[in-house]
């Protein structure tokens, strides 16, 4: 797995939040570089999960939240198993021992868990895993995953 | 704090593919760091600085991909185009720029805003369409594509029939307040890059994307007014 190691632009990316806007970065993951030995920066042909990179991005510009929009409504153990259930509220502890347990496919739930651990592992308050129309309820808290530190 | 003066500078289109060359990235990235020196001398003269850039070469490269792959993925808008090529074109110099201010020893941020420019939708030029876009049709894929898509068609001295769009005057540049805002905490900032993304906005106050282009240096005319340049 590839880790991104850091954003380039979270000052410039807070300057324009404190005034108000609302930003839109680390498309796809964010352009991938590599630093050189003398400093310079370089493409390299490969692609950075966005969901890593949105977590590297929250905690540079100090985020209090890391939300993350998918197709479903919850995290599951056991997904699409006759014993499926959902999780309403995770620790930082569980979500590191079911990722382990192979509950959260790769390409799919696995990163987004992994963005969630990283980014509370950093100082962050909660991370939010919630469906796409149900952003309002996930933030009341009356649906989605909320993963806290403990 | 006094107010600094920023400077908007306008990079060609042809800057960052020379004539002759076939456009490649590796071409691109070496037009680019090329085209520094003035970006970095007024810098280090204390202007802010907006850089604008065209995109001709790019968003004709661009099209010829759509075209070549009719069938394959969905044909993307020429709104679209534009956005993808200030994207990466936006690349190109951040990192450029990035790699030699650190040589400089100047720790400032470069950003690229994707920006929309808005026109005025009973602009004359809308019935006059002038601009050649994109690859060139043979005679029957012409006649198609005029019917289907209500494309606007001529035949181009000999070489072949070309898609004609609008060029509009730009009125106003949509985020010009976050680009204001990025240059007051000493970013560089990327923008309008070929002219804009053209938009108009509707009665009721939506905005929404039109099958134009925008000149950049009138674009970059607009941007340098709004954020009150020099």
């Amino acid at each position: 797995m590839l880790w991104s190691i850091k954003t380039l632009l979270p000052v410039s990316l807070q300057g324009i939040l404190k005034q108000g806007d609302i930003v839109i970065a680390a498309g796809g993951g964010g352009i991938p570089v590599i630093m050189k030995e003398d400093g310079d920066l370089e493409g390299v042909d490969v692609v950075v999960d966005k969901d890593l990179a949105s977590s590297v991005l929250a905690r540079d510009i100090k985020a209090d939240c890391l939300m993350m929009i998918t197709g479903v409504e919850y995290v599951f153990l056991n997904f699409k198993q006759p014993n499926e259930r959902a999780l309403k509220a995770l620790t930082v502890k569980e979500a590191e021992r079911y990722l382990k347990e192979g509950h959260f496919p790769p390409g799919s739930m696995g990163p987004k868990i992994q963005a969630a651990i990283n980014f509370l592992n950093w100082g962050g308050e909660v991370a939010i895993i919630a469906a796409i129309d149900k952003v309002k309820e996930a933030l009341e808290g009356i649906t989605g995953t909320k993963i806290t530190k403990d | 704090m006094k107010k600094r003066s920023v400077v908007v500078i306008a990079l060609g289109g042809n800057a960052l593919i020379m004539e002759g060359q076939r456009g490649t990235i590796a071409e691109q990235f070496e037009n680019t760091r090329k085209s520094l020196d003035g970006i970095v001398y007024c810098l280090k003269q204390g202007y802010g600085v907006v850089i604008t850039h065209g995109n001709g070469p790019q968003v004709g490269n661009l099209l010829l991909m759509v075209e070549a792959s009719r069938n394959q993925v969905p044909e993307l808008s020429l709104g679209v185009c534009v956005a993808d090529t200030e994207g990466a074109i936006g690349y190109m110099i951040q990192q450029s720029l990035t790699n030699r201010l650190r040589k400089e020893g100047l720790d400032r941020c470069v950003v690229t805003v994707l920006t929309q420019v808005i026109v005025d939708k009973h602009d004359t030029a809308f019935s006059n369409p002038t601009k050649p876009i994109g690859p060139f049709f043979t005679r029957e894929d012409a006649e198609r594509f005029r019917k289907e898509k209500g494309w606007h068609i001529v035949e181009d001295s000999h070489r072949g029939y070309r898609r004609v769009v609008a060029s509009p005057d730009p009125l106003k540049v949509v985020e010009d307040r976050a680009v204001r805002g990025l240059l007051e905490a000493g970013d560089i900032v990327i923008a309008v890059g070929g002219g804009g993304i053209p938009v108009i906005m509707k009665e009721d106050g939506d905005l929404e994307g039109v099958d134009v282009v925008v000149d950049k240096d009138l674009a970059s005319s607009v941007l340098a007014r709004d954020i009150k340049a020099g």
